[in-house]
């Protein structure tokens, strides 16, 4: 069954404050210091934001847009922001929910493949003792130019704990706290979209070959 | 421990995000199960696959330049101001 994750209409949740945010409350207003720092370190992020929208949007001009807004945003309510704190963490939550209330809101979003969900990872049954290992080096360069399109295949479901830990560099608490889920859920949706990947790749090979 | 259970623990183990003691286990499991091992490195092909991708990917200097311009000036943090004070 799809788990999705929306806020209501105009909602503001993306600014509150994370759990490790809210033990350590910060009292000390920012200097002028500080938040030319905020600036520049946000700033020094804009590569991994690019990265994930363009992963979560699958087009360049949407990535671009949702970037954007991400760091007007950011800027903007900038005081909600503990200094010290997972600022990549902070910056990523507000593009994922922007994502998700203006995608699902313009209902830009593939619905679940349940094919993918339930037959995707059957191949992983069929595994031989031996000899269906990516073993060669070039066969690795040619898959990682197919990984891409496979991805841009998975539902969002799928897609979104990939995009966090395998682009993003986040760990599984870290993508949880993003996605609002136990870490439980990113470890399976991780599990089931690498095995769907890995499904996907290995019939490319046995084609090839 | 069945192959089947140790399935979602590979793709844990890839990203060391397992316990000392269910890395420890999976990792006697492996040492015996050729099944599961072309399973690990199937899936660490897609991980790799997918960091590799992904590293070649920069923001395009454009946009680099266009979010630098557009930033707003940052509005200052806002303090509670007991009523008392403001009657000074």
């Amino acid at each position: 069954m799809r788990t999705t994750i929306s806020f209501p209409r105009g909602s503001k949740r993306w600014l509150s404050l994370s759990h490790e945010q809210r033990k350590t409350p910060n009292s000390t207003p920012m200097t002028d210091g500080k938040k030319s720092d905020f600036k520049e370190e946000a700033i020094s992020f804009l590569d991994h934001l690019y990265r994930v929208a363009f992963h979560l949007t699958r087009e360049r001009a949407d990535a671009e847009d949702l970037v954007q807004e991400t760091y007007l945003q950011a800027v903007t309510h900038y005081g909600q922001f503990s200094p010290g704190t997972n600022l990549k963490g902070w910056l990523t939550r507000i593009l994922y929910n922007l994502f998700i209330n203006r995608y699902h809101r313009d209902k830009r979003i593939v619905s679940l493949d349940r094919a993918d969900a339930e037959t995707g990872v059957s191949w992983v049954e069929s595994l031989e003792g031996s000899g269906g290992e990516p073993e060669a080096e070039i066969l690795k360069a040619e898959l990682q130019n197919k990984i891409k399109e496979a991805l841009d295949s998975l539902s969002e479901e799928f897609r979104t704990p990939i995009v966090l830990v395998d682009i993003g560099g986040f760990s599984y608490a870290e993508a949880a706290e993003i996605l609002s889920c136990p870490v439980g859920t990113v470890r399976s949706r991780l599990f089931r979209a690498r095995s769907i990947l890995a499904g996907k790749l290995r019939s490319y090979v046995q084609k090839e070959r | 421990m069945s192959c089947e259970e140790n399935r979602e623990m590979i793709s844990s183990f890839i990203d060391a995000e397992l316990s000392p003691a269910e890395k420890q286990m999976l990792e006697k499991h492996l040492g015996g199960c050729t099944k599961c091992r072309t399973l690990e490195e199937w899936l660490r092909c897609v991980k790799e696959g997918l960091s590799q991708s992904a590293t070649r990917l920069a923001i395009p200097s454009s946009l680099r330049d266009k979010i630098l311009a557009s930033l707003p000036e940052m509005p200052p943090r806002q303090h509670h101001v007991p009523w008392w004070r403001r009657l000074l």
